[in-house]
């Protein structure tokens, strides 16, 4: 932008320059013309007052008037000096030199002529005075043709000066519009070319405050301050792109961390419920059990022995039933606890249900782990025979089979389907929650997971059922020292 | 829009740089204008070693125009400067002048027209006591034999123009002549006329009708070729001693329908006389080598600066221009 402006101020600067040369020029020549012209006035003054006072001298000897004919003659002699003296091939240099041979011819025979005066010589000095008057004339010839050429050549010069400096103005005044109308066109050339990067970039600074990284900015074509902040905006972008994408990943990890913290909190807080609960559940057990031992007294003393063996076999089963889960005891405890709980289902459903229990002695020894034919009875009742109004019966029995120890409760309730007992299956493998909302299989799932952490897995539970045709579920474990 | 503004910066631009070489050029002439004409110095005209004047009559005789040009020509060779000076035909008073201005000035040389009759004994003279180099041109050789000369011969010219057609004319030529505008004021004693008058004598019948000196002016010639057809005599025959006379006699022969009936003898050659000659206007011309005398003359003036102090005379010859001769020429 500031070359290209120095040049257009240099081709004004030229183009003023040469116009203001000309003007000089002009004025100068007129000057010139001026200075001739009075050379000449002045010339033929002092060849007049030479004339008069030469012949002021010759017819009256007078002093003065030879004093101011020597002061006139040096004055024209020193006026002739100013002429061209050289001979050179142009009009009027020779007229100039005519003229001064001539002044100086014309000294030579005034001063001939003053001094044949001076020495009384009338013949010489009139003759030389006729020849200087001769002289004289031809000067006032030479310098009224000097003037005539002169001025014939400044007119002829100015005619010529004329026609060609007229285009010059002309010209000149093309050369001002022109250079005017580049500098527009340069300004608004440089303008855009300075508005359209910034325009550019002012862009990419809206697009990037709508989150937009990829914007286009301004080409860096040249090094100048728009390409340098349009590299500092995007490297700004850059690293503010990059400290966002770190800002986001830390943001993630910090939500993966405060998921698993809230997770951890859960699990804290689970398991305080569940402390919470297990306390509860110890406490309120105990004091149920020593409530009920309590009203077994108070039925004992009042001799109602229904309610005194009711609450005797409650708390008893209560009794078992709080005691750890894994727990090993022996089938005959197992067997006691089963008959409690079936006495207590007796003595609330009446002759609703039937059991019959086959233990044989043999296996009423081996070791079991705790609490498993309950909730197998309870689940009997529950999904088998709940829904039988005439009720029916459920079979309980131990026996052993080789080295193992099997129990079985069988009801004749409704039994299930086989896609019944493949999804049961299933959800007892994969240890999902229930899907039924009757809570079927939290009691078998219990049992199969104490009979496989008790016996390593060696443990199995056997279901077998049919649609209308009653559950037979088997327990079967390995049977361990009596 | 950058585009455009772009491609008008460049327009504009080679706008404004041959506008400025424009500009810049227009000054430089208007600069040379000035240089020519009031600024001119004695350091921009070419030195000499001579200063001579040349003192000629005004006419618009192609002879003068010529005469300058050998005179400039040979100039330059020997490094002098020729300063001409012309003063009206008639005027013997400023012819005077002109030669008392060369005295005055003290020049090197003085190249004047003279004619039979200028008191040439004396302009020497007053030459020799100024230490200036005297140099005659004459048209007619002077009539003392002695007396030094550059020029043509007057008389020989005559002669040259007459037998140009007496040998078509015969005894029946009847001759109309229109003699140099400057010249003696008795006719008889007219070179150019004695010539005409020696050429006639081999043809006893043939006369001359009328003579007139021209006179300046343009229609000089038309006016005395008129006067001449409308004689009581008419001629048929028109000898003129200038080329502005001969183109004069040619457009009253042309105008009057006498071409053929009229001869005309013309002097000096331009383009228009060539041309009347091929259609056959002009029966021919007499040319003058005016041009030879002028480097003669300045011949002399080297030979005087030598030490010479009677060059030998020179005149000039004479090239007769007819259909003939122009053929050959243009062959």
């Amino acid at each position: 932008m500031i070359r290209h402006s120095a040049l257009i101020l240099l081709i004004m600067m030229s183009a003023t320059l040469y116009t203001g040369l000309a003007s000089f020029q002009l004025a100068d020549s007129v000057s010139v013309l001026f200075r001739n012209n009075l050379l000449m006035k002045d010339l033929r003054e002092s060849l007049a007052r030479t004339e008069t006072s030469l012949t002021n001298y010759l017819t009256s000897k007078n002093s003065d008037a030879l004093k101011e004919y020597i002061k006139n003659s040096t004055h024209l002699s020193d006026t002739a000096r100013k002429l061209n003296q050289e001979i050179r091939n142009d009009e009027s240099l020779l007229l100039q030199r005519d003229l001064a041979r001539s002044i100086e011819q014309y000294i030579i025979k005034t001063e001939t002529s003053v001094s044949g005066k001076r020495g009384r010589d009338v013949q010489t000095y009139s003759t030389a005075y006729y020849e200087s008057e001769k002289i004289a004339d031809v000067i006032r010839f030479l310098i009224e043709k000097n003037e005539k050429v002169f001025i014939a050549d400044s007119i002829a010069a100015f005619s010529n000066y004329k026609s060609v400096i007229s285009p010059a103005v002309t010209t000149n005044a093309i050369l001002v519009v022109a250079a005017t109308l580049l500098g527009l066109m340069l300004l608004i050339s440089y303008s855009y070319t300075l508005t359209e990067p910034l325009a550019v970039l002012a862009e990419a600074a809206n697009a990037l405050g709508t989150g937009n990284y990829e914007a286009e900015l301004p080409k860096p074509e040249r090094m100048d301050e728009i390409s340098v902040m349009a590299t500092a905006f995007s490297t700004m972008r850059d690293n503010i792109k990059q400290s966002f994408n770190s800002m986001q990943e830390k943001a993630e990890m910090e939500k993966s961390l405060m998921q698993e913290r809230m997770h951890v909190l859960d699990m804290e807080h689970k398991l305080k419920d569940a402390e919470l609960l297990a306390l509860q559940s110890q406490i309120n057990p105990h004091f149920l059990y020593n409530t009920l031992s309590a009203g077994m007294g108070i039925a004992w003393e009042e001799n109602a022995d229904r309610t005194s063996n009711f609450l005797e076999d409650l708390a008893g089963f209560i009794r078992y039933a709080l005691k750890p889960t894994f727990r090993t005891v022996l089938v005959s405890e197992e067997l006691e606890c089963a008959q409690r709980y079936i006495r207590l289902l007796q003595a609330r459903f009446g002759a609703r249900y039937q059991f019959e229990i086959h233990a044989e002695e043999s296996a009423l020894s081996a070791k079991t782990p705790a609490l498993l034919l309950q909730p197998l009875i309870e689940n009997a009742i529950t999904h088998g025979l709940a829904k039988k109004e005439e009720g029916g019966t459920i079979k309980v029995a131990i026996a052993l089979d080789g080295s193992d120890v099997v129990m079985q409760v069988e009801d004749d309730g409704e039994g299930m389907s086989e896609h019944e007992i493949a999804r049961l299956y299933q959800e007892l493998d994969t240890n999902h929650e229930p899907a039924r909302k009757d809570g079927s299989g939290i009691g078998l799932r219990n049992v199969m997971r104490r009979i496989t952490l008790s016996t390593n897995g060696a443990g199995v539970v056997e279901i077998h059922s049919r649609l209308g045709g009653g559950t037979v579920v088997t327990i079967r474990i390995p049977r361990k020292g009596d | 829009m950058k585009n455009a503004a772009r491609l008008f910066a460049i327009l504009f631009g080679l706008v404004l740089i041959a506008a400025t070489v424009i500009n810049a050029d227009l000054i430089v002439k208007s600069q040379k204008a000035l240089a020519d004409g009031i600024f001119r110095s004695s350091s921009s005209a070419k030195p000499a070693r001579y200063h001579l004047v040349a003192v000629f009559p005004d006419t618009d005789d192609s002879y003068f125009r010529g005469l300058i040009n050998g005179l400039n020509e040979e100039a330059s060779k020997i490094e002098a400067v020729v300063q001409i000076f012309r003063y009206p035909a008639e005027s013997n008073t400023e012819a005077e002048r002109y030669f008392n201005l060369a005295m005055a000035a003290r020049v090197d040389g003085l190249i004047m027209f003279s004619k039979r009759g200028d008191p040439l004994a004396e302009r020497k003279a007053l030459a020799d006591r100024s230490n200036v180099r005297f140099i005659p041109v004459f048209m007619d050789s002077p009539l003392d034999e002695d007396t030094f000369f550059v020029g043509s011969d007057l008389k020989k010219q005559g002669f040259a123009s007459a037998s140009a057609i007496l040998p078509r004319l015969g005894n029946s030529a009847r001759i109309g002549v229109i003699l140099p505008q400057t010249g003696s004021e008795n006719i008889l004693n007219e070179a150019f006329y004695q010539g005409v008058l020696e050429a006639m004598k081999n043809f006893p019948g043939a006369r001359v009708v009328a003579a007139i000196r021209s006179r300046p002016g343009a229609m000089s010639g038309e006016e005395s070729a008129a006067s001449m057809l409308d004689s009581r005599e008419p001629v048929n025959a028109l000898i003129c001693s200038s080329a502005r006379d001969t183109i004069g006699a040619v457009q009253v022969v042309v105008d009057r329908n006498a071409v053929g009936k009229v001869l005309i003898v013309g002097t000096d050659e331009t383009p228009e006389i060539s041309r009347y000659i091929q259609n056959g206007v002009v029966a021919a011309s007499i040319v003058r080598d005016s041009s030879a005398i002028g480097r003669s003359a300045l011949r002399a003036f080297s030979d005087m600066l030598s030490g010479i102090k009677n060059p030998a005379r020179y005149e000039s010859g004479f090239l007769v221009l007819d259909q003939q001769s122009l053929k050959a020429a243009l062959r």
